[in-house]
């Protein structure tokens, strides 16, 4: 992976940071109605603007100076961060104005959580890990107690800044550990002096990794996410499951790969691309066993409680909670390593997370849209029929829905297909069996979700207009939804073995 | 090529015009035009009757068949199984009558039915039948006959159920339509097994059939078990659509229906289909005798049955019905010994002499205001002087008068039977033979009760009912006149006992003898046979002759004593003790048997082992599943403290695992 | 190129339909229609056509860690063909058919429809087992909002159990085609046919992926004991949906164990047969008797469905070649006869809003057309003689009936009586008998609800006389795929074709 320039490497964050501050700026100066008139489009078009700005530097592979990386999967998970933002504007703009919110701080607010979540994705180094992680959760805390008034609200924004500060502190701890064993903050840091620090490593390794567990809401550490999730407004909570879980991945999965790579006994010479194939040796099998069955066992669990969890939930956006959990678990075994010692990628991993990104910020601001003032009404009684009342809505929201149950033939079927099948050809395919009886059983509350959307009988339904700029994001989305079911592979690096041979 | 096509397209079309009909004006008051209805429905039967002569007149001499007409591929069996159209003796003999005393019928329905709402429907349906009928007979393999097999029986089902305001007739529908099936299950299964008997590539074509079981490789086949099975289960077949034990319950039953069906469908055509079918595979039967033995057994029996029956029967149609079941047995005793061509022989008269009384009964029935029991009858002699004349004719030949027709058909079955080999030891034919002279007695007591009950005793009939009662107009009377005639001069074309008299031996001959050549081998393979066939044949056919002469008189005779004052009650009672236990036994059999324990067994599935068992697990999942997730889901409803200890030991325990290995080492 | 426009053709009518036309009904049913029906004209040279349209290829993508490349690949053959067929035929009928119960949310109801049309038709097109699965399973979901969205009082739950209960049965088919990714590098249905790939795998192995794949199609038929989700879900469903579930869904059950089961695994095919065929004698049996016992009559329907699909199952399981060209027909015919019947007592329940045996009586007199039609349609459903449905149980029973298996057939008969038993009793119950008074006002069938159902009727008579070209086309194609099956059930030895690419893979 060769050293790029600074420029088009940070074009986009930067496009994404400047749409906040103007949003910042101008809010000020706007009167009520037209904060949620204009804010929204002017972040939108810096977004739009990022985004393009992404898509055109999406072919090429670097690093600046070990700090920040730029390659296929990370082009790719930023966009999804950006898309989700322009869902999650598009929301609470719809939201928002029909509350006749006081205020546009909510669209600075989650324009910077994007900014923090694209750090996330981008970091190759703890410190830049951690500002983008901080960034974007102080951002989102805020986001979550947007609706000072409700008392839930508050408890949530609470809850989750108090256990966000705690593991926040594990993470930074980890870090400290980690740059003490290898003298660097760069990720996949060699030792400095053989065997002696590698507790050291060890220790910092396994707390990064629960600092960001925490943040993915995998069993144990998902305790926030029911609050949070309900706390806050619909379409924030689509936003930030959507772009949380996106960085947390991203940060994870890199930590992961470069722990691979150094205790193979191959720390990469230059950052790892997110796509890159790393290879296992039999060392590596040896010491990440331990490793590696935290992660499955974890995923399990994160599994079995999620989806059980989330059976009998009536409220949307507790399901959705529960279910993010689940789905935390799915993406977990995609940390599987293989039995016999040959490559480890996580291509898989980051497809499924685009699609997981993108339907659930759909999901929620589709159903944010059809709620009710405040989404009182997003339990099952009262979204009732709401498909009938806007057939829009309900359809978007039934392909967002299908997609996260992983139903065919959406993307979320393809993600959990990758991710299932790179684990039987891990030779773990009694795992896949389990997971996919699972899925069945996730299937069963989305699905129950749906089938109340389309057949409820409500006299009173509430019009909620649809508005353009929620309105082509939702359509665009739903459309990228089910298109990019042609791309599966659009992730993988093109040559695995480069990377590879750069690690050597 | 002839046009066979037309045969049964004629009356098809017939259908089709007339139900569209009757559909398109449903809404309308009165119908469709009776005049065009009727003209229709009568002019295509007729039509196909002329065909038909046309036909036969070209096997008239020369070609004893005209060539197989084969129109379409229809099921890919074999070769390919084409959809064809076969016209031999066999066919022309059953087509002349069944077209021809067809089209009287519908003559005479144009009478009867003419102030009936469902006119248009009625004749629809007779058309209809007309055609399955036609099919049945014309196909060329046993699937096209089995279309028209199972045509008759759709017709049968409709016509029986016509009046379907009320229950009672539907339930008598259904019940025919579903014995029927019974017996088409045998047919199919028949089918299967002559398929498979007659190994690769082999198609259901009766000239195939034929030809193969006349062969050797064929008869090598005798008595194994695939071919006892195939004829076995046709034979089935055959009880089913001609009404012998067991499958007979449905015919009584379907008296249901207005006369003319009766006559037409359950006396002369439809229930004789099964004599067709044994004769038309003649060389199979002959080829299991076992099975032979078997139909004769059975057609004894249901005569028998169907004769005391119909003693006791006080409905006029169910005395006429019981003595068809009778009838029907005496032909499939022929069939038993090997005799089709007698066995078609008693088809053909009885199909003219049935016709006609029952036809005459219904005149009867409707010159009485659909009166149907005999206690309400009585000395309708000068009321319906035509009616009367005509079943006079009937009786006169059922009963086997001298030179009637049926005395001609009953006697040479007599005779065959006598005259037939002893199987497996038994002399199984002269047994059955008397059994069958005492049921020619009975037969002549219970129809001669009838006539004197209808005609000859002094009358029973309501004053305001004889006021009004008359002579059926000329459409009715005319066709059952013809009729009648027919049941006399029917039997000037056989008398066994003079060798001269049997053109319709002769005419039967081609498709026959083959099958009726191997029995007589199997006969002179037995010792008494071959000393009792060839020597005074004459001399037994004139012995038995006056055997059943001396039958019918005292028959007659009998019933004068009894009858002729008329029944001791007047007023009509269901039937009760021996005569209601006789008639209804089977039924409550099968009611008990068979119909209880499976209502009971779909019951038992339906209701326990599906809605309770396998749907109950279903749910059950579904509340488990549910159940966990609240159980967990209220572990997490908690306090932040209890969160925040939660995850930090999960961290602590994940930490631990994870250094153990790392400590004991530094350790 | 034209099998891609052959499916592309639905999804671009459903986002027609979506736009086209608001919530006004009468327009969305003409558009849907017109849609509909060019879909089906598009559709006609798959069995006209004398040449089989070329076969589409693309790699579509990779699976990480295995050599395999899911193609997408579509194909056509004479089973194919008549499927899409039914299908396409179907479809115009259902969206007739639901016009009265539908109403104004016409546009939604075609949409879904339309869209489960094109997945259905790529299921069939499909010869890659990834795609097949795609369409396979997507295909439910239309049909669950269709339930939810115009379904009867208990629509949710039906919905939920039909949708749960079909997905959890294919989860296993699901896993079977990441394991024979994983090992033999391909997904191509073709690939694996053709060189006998599977055979290379362990016994262990091979039972475990036949179990799997059976499974899900034995859910789809169903095939008793794993038809708990049908009867609710033929009950809760809106007419034209119903339609399309029980006469071209079901199919697919049939169609995948034809087109998948036999061929891929023959030898376990053959040494697990009677298991199936027992199956599907319960299935026929109990089918028949549980409709017997049936009160409502959707229900009714479905158990006869039941029953009439393991008819089907018994004939494929047996491998003869007169039973596999019956099952092809009888696929089509059943289509035809069950969707006939489905109509008529939708027709009736948007009259009466109810559809119980007993809730009517002597409607003959009243409705005379409607009873017409429903006693051809059941007449056809029991197999009458010219009907396409005795073609097809006929060539069933023939090919079943073996003499050492003599009991399969005999026990199979047995179901021609008991559906004119159970079809007969309702004919009676609802079409004959006294007028009733609480029915006075009850209309005739409109000339929509005629044009609907007498096509039907039509086609049933024509294939009943000439089922020709679906047992020359879908039969052969059925019989050959079951013929590798059919040469090891009668224990003849292997072609040496077959052993070279064998061999040839060992080798590779």
């Amino acid at each position: 992976m060769p050293p790029v320039d600074l420029f088009p490497l940070l074009t986009p964050f930067a496009l994404v940071c400047i749409g906040a501050l103007l949003c910042l700026g101008f809010e000020a100066f706007l009167g009520r109605a037209a904060k949620h008139a204009v804010l929204p489009w002017l972040g939108a078009i810096l977004l739009v603007a990022a985004g393009i700005a992404q898509v055109m530097q999406l072919g090429t592979d670097g690093h600046l100076h070990g700090v920040l990386a730029s390659d296929t999967a990370r082009g790719w998970l930023s966009l999804t961060i950006i898309a989700a933002a322009l869902i999650g504007l598009g929301g609470l703009q719809q939201s928002l104005a029909r509350d006749d919110y006081p205020g546009g701080e909510p669209y600075a607010l989650t324009l910077f959580a994007t900014a923090g979540a694209v750090l996330m994705v981008l970091a190759v180094d703890t410190i830049a890990l951690f500002l983008g992680l901080e960034l974007a959760s102080l951002s989102v805390y805020a986001l979550v107690g947007l609706r000072r008034g409700r008392r839930e609200s508050n408890e949530a924004l609470f809850k989750y800044f108090a256990m966000g500060a705690i593991f926040s502190a594990i993470f930074l701890y980890g870090a400290a550990l980690a740059y003490g064993a290898t003298g660097t903050t760069h990720f996949g840091g060699a030792l400095v002096d053989g065997e002696a620090r590698k507790p050291l490593l060890w220790l910092g390794q396994a707390l990064m990794t629960i600092g960001l567990l925490f943040k993915v809401g995998a069993v144990p550490f998902h305790f926030w996410s029911p609050d949070a999730y309900t706390g806050a407004p619909s379409a924030v909570t689509g936003f930030m499951g959507a772009v949380i879980k996106v960085g947390g991945f991203a940060a994870l999965g890199a930590l992961w790969l470069n722990a691979v790579a150094v205790f193979s006994g191959q720390p990469p010479a230059a950052p790892l691309a997110l796509n890159a194939a790393v290879a296992v040796t039999a060392l590596g099998q040896t010491t990440l066993e331990r490793f590696h069955l935290i992660f499955l066992v974890l995923a399990l669990l994160s599994i079995v409680l999620g989806n059980f969890s989330a059976l009998r939930q009536t409220s949307a956006r507790r399901l959705i909670a529960y279910s993010s959990v689940a789905h935390a678990g799915y993406m977990l075994l995609a940390f599987a390593l293989p039995q016999d010692s040959s490559q480890f990628q996580l291509t898989s991993l980051w497809y499924y997370l685009v699609g997981y990104g993108i339907c659930t910020a759909g999901a929620l601001a589709a159903l944010a849209a059809i709620s009710g003032k405040e989404d009182v009404s997003d339990d099952l009684n009262g979204l009732s029929g709401q498909g009938r009342a806007h057939p829009f809505f309900g359809l978007v929201a039934t392909v967002f829905l299908v997609s996260i149950a992983g139903i065919p033939p959406t993307v979320g079927f393809l993600g959990k297909f990758l991710v299932f099948q790179d684990l039987v050809q891990k030779g773990k395919w009694t795992i896949a069996l389990f997971a996919m009886i699972m899925a069945v059983v996730g299937a069963a509350y989305y699905l129950r979700l749906v089938i109340t959307l389309w057949s409820g009988t409500r006299s009173d339904e509430r019009r909620a207009p649809v508005r353009a700029l929620s309105g082509w994001t939702l359509a665009l989305a739903a459309l990228a939804a089910i298109a990019l079911i042609a791309v599966p592979n659009a992730l993988a690096a093109r040559t695995p073995a480069t990377s590879v041979a750069a690690s050597k | 090529m002839y046009p066979l096509w037309l045969i049964p397209v004629l009356p098809l079309v017939g259908f089709i015009v007339n139900g569209l009909l009757s559909l398109g004006s449903a809404g309308s008051k009165r119908g469709p035009s009776r005049g065009f209805v009727a003209a229709l429905a009568v002019a295509m039967p007729l039509l196909a009757f002329l065909v038909t002569i046309g036909a036969t007149a070209h096997i008239w001499n020369g070609p004893t068949t005209l060539p197989i007409q084969t129109y379409w591929e229809w099921l890919p069996i074999g070769k390919g199984l084409g959809f064809g159209l076969q016209f031999d003796r066999l066919t022309a003999l059953m087509l002349l009558f069944i077209t021809g005393i067809g089209t009287l019928i519908h003559l005479y329905s144009v009478g009867y039915m003419r102030e009936d709402r469902g006119f248009a429907r009625f004749m629809a349906y007779l058309n209809l039948f007309m055609a399955s009928m036609i099919i049945l007979v014309l196909g060329d393999s046993l699937p096209v006959t089995f279309l028209g097999w199972e045509g008759v029986g759709l017709c049968s089902y409709l016509l029986i159920g016509f009046w379907h305001q009320d229950h009672a007739n539907n339930d008598a529908a259904r019940k025919a339509f579903v014995i029927n099936r019974i017996g088409d299950l045998g047919f199919l299964l028949g089918a299967f097994c002559l398929y498979l008997a007659m190994g690769k590539d082999a198609s259901l074509r009766y000239v195939d059939i034929a030809d193969f079981f006349q062969g050797d490789a064929g008869k090598a086949l005798a008595s194994t078990p695939l071919i006892v099975a195939a004829c076995a289960l046709l034979f089935l077949g055959c009880t089913g659509k001609s009404a012998q034990l067991p499958l007979l319950t449905w015919l009584p039953d379907a008296m249901a229906g207005p006369t003319p069906v009766s006559a037409l469908i359950h006396a002369a055509t439809m229930v004789t289909s099964g004599v067709y079918l044994a004769a038309r595979l003649s060389d199979v039967f002959v080829l299991a005798p076992a099975v032979m033995t078997a139909i004769t057994l059975i057609g004894c029996a249901t005569a028998v049955y169907g004769a005391i029956a119909g003693l006791v029967q006080w409905d006029i149609k169910k005395v006429l019905a019981y003595s068809t079941v009778s009838q029907l047995g005496f032909m499939f005793m022929a069939v038993g010994v090997g005799a089709f061509d007698v066995a078609l022989y008693h088809v053909f008269t009885h199909a003219f002499f049935k016709a006609t009384l029952f036809l005459g009964a219904g005149s009867v029935i409707h010159a009485l205001h659909h009166e149907q029991d005999l206690r309400r009858m009585g000395g309708l002699t000068k009321v319906l002087p035509l009616t009367y004349s005509s079943m006079v004719f009937g009786w006169f030949a059922i009963i086997g008068m001298p030179l009637g027709s049926g005395f001609m058909s009953k006697d040479l079955i007599l005779e065959r039977l006598w005259a037939a080999p002893d199987m497996f030891g038994v002399q199984v034919g002269k047994l059955v033979c008397v059994v069958a002279l005492i049921t020619a007695l009975l037969t002549a007591i219970y129809m001669s009760r009838l006539m004197y009950y209808v005609f000859w005793s002094p009358s029973r009939v309501p004053a305001e009912v004889k006021a009004h009662a008359h002579e059926a107009p000329f459409v009715m009377s005319a066709p059952v006149l013809l009729l009648s005639f027919g049941s006399m001069v029917a039997g000037a074309m056989w008398f066994g006992a003079v060798p001269q008299i049997n053109a319709f031996e002769l005419w039967l001959r081609p498709v026959v003898e083959h099958a009726q050549g191997a029995t007589a081998l199997v006969a002179s393979a037995d010792p008494h046979a071959a000393a009792a066939e060839p020597h005074d044949h004459s001399a037994l056919a004139w012995a038995i002759a006056g055997c059943s002469i001396a039958v019918a008189f005292f028959g007659w005779l009998i019933a004068h004593l009894l009858f002729r004052r008329g029944p001791k009650e007047s007023e009509p009672r269901p039937l009760s003790g021996f005569a209601a236990a006789w008639t209804s036994g089977l039924d409550r059999i099968y009611d008990l048997v068979i119909a209880k324990p499976l209502a009971a067994l779909a019951w038992i599935v339906a209701r326990v082992i599906d809605q309770a068992l396998l749907t109950g697990v279903l749910r059950g999942i579904g509340e488990v599943s549910g159940f966990l997730g609240e159980g967990y889901v209220a572990l997490q409803r908690s306090r932040l403290r209890i969160s925040v200890t939660l995850s930090l030991l999960g961290a602590v325990v994940v930490v631990a695992y994870l250094l153990m290995p790392v400590l004991s080492k530094a350790a | 190129m034209y099998l891609t426009a052959l499916l592309a053709a639905p999804f671009a009518a459903a986002l027609l339909a979506c736009f086209g036309s608001g919530r006004d009904g009468a327009a969305a049913t003409r558009l849907a229609l017109v849609l509909a029906l060019a879909i089906a004209a598009l559709g006609v040279p798959l069995v006209t056509c004398l040449t089989a349209p070329g076969a589409v290829e693309h790699a579509w993508f990779s699976l990480a860690g295995t050599g395999a490349v899911v193609q997408f690949s579509l194909a056509s053959d004479g089973l194919t063909a008549w499927l899409i067929q039914l299908v396409t035929f179907l479809v115009p009928v259902g969206l007739l058919a639901s016009r009265d119960q539908v109403g104004e949310r016409m546009r939604e109801f075609a949409v879904a429809v339309l869209v489960m049309e094109g997945l259905m038709i790529g299921a069939l097109l499909s010869r890659d087992l990834v795609l097949f699965y795609l369409c396979f399973e997507g295909m439910l979901i239309p049909m669950v909002v269709l339930m939810a969205l115009f379904g009867g009082t208990d629509r949710r739950g039906a919905a939920l159990q039909f949708f749960l209960y079909t997905m959890l049965g294919s989860v296993g088919l699901l896993v079977a085609i990441w394991y024979i990714a994983q090992t033999l590098q391909t997904t191509s249905l073709t690939e694996l046919m053709d060189s006998r790939m599977l055979a290379t795998l362990s016994s262990g192995e091979q039972v475990a992926l036949f179990a799997a794949f059976a499974l899900a199609f034995a859910v789809k038929v169903p095939l008793a004991p794993f038809h708990g989700w049908q009867a609710r879900a033929y009950a809760e469903c809106p007419t034209g949906a119903v339609v399309l579930l029980s006469g071209a869904m079901a199919k697919l059950g049939t169609y995948g164990l034809i087109r998948f089961v036999l061929p891929l695994f023959p030898e376990l095919s053959a040494e697990y047969a009677n298991l199936f065929i027992i199956l599907g004698l319960v299935s026929v049996i109990a089918g028949a008797l549980m409709a017997w016992a049936a009160t409502d009559v959707k229900r009714l329907i479905a158990f006869s469905s039941l029953s009439h699909l393991g008819l089907v199952v018994v004939g494929i399981f047996t491998f003869s070649d007169l039973a596999l060209k019956g099952a092809a027909v009888q696929m089509v015919a059943h289509g035809i006869s069950v969707a006939a019947l489905f109509v008529l007592v939708g027709a009736l329940e948007s009259r009466a809003l109810k559809r119980g045996i007993d809730d009517f009586g002597g409607l003959a007199g009243r409705a005379p057309i409607l009873a017409t039609l429903f006693i051809g349609a059941a007449l056809a459903s029991a197999a009458l003689p010219g009907t396409a449905n005795f073609a097809g149980e006929f060539l069933l029973l023939m090919g079943v009936f073996q003499p050492r298996q003599w009991w399969i057939a005999a026990i199979a008969g047995l179901s021609t009586i008991l559906t004119a038993v159970y079809l007969l009793r309702l004919v009676q119950r609802w079409f004959y008998g006294p007028r009733r008074a609480d029915l006075a006002v009850l209309p005739d069938l409109g000339v929509r609800e005629v044009v609907t159902v007498a096509p039907l009727l039509a086609l049933s008579l024509f294939f009943g006389f000439y089922p020709k070209p679906i047992s020359d086309q879908a039969g052969t194609v059925a019989s050959r795929l079951g013929a590798e099956a059919r040469r090891v059930a009668s224990g003849a030895p292997a072609p040496v074709a077959v052993v070279e690419t064998k061999d040839a893979h060992a080798a590779r």
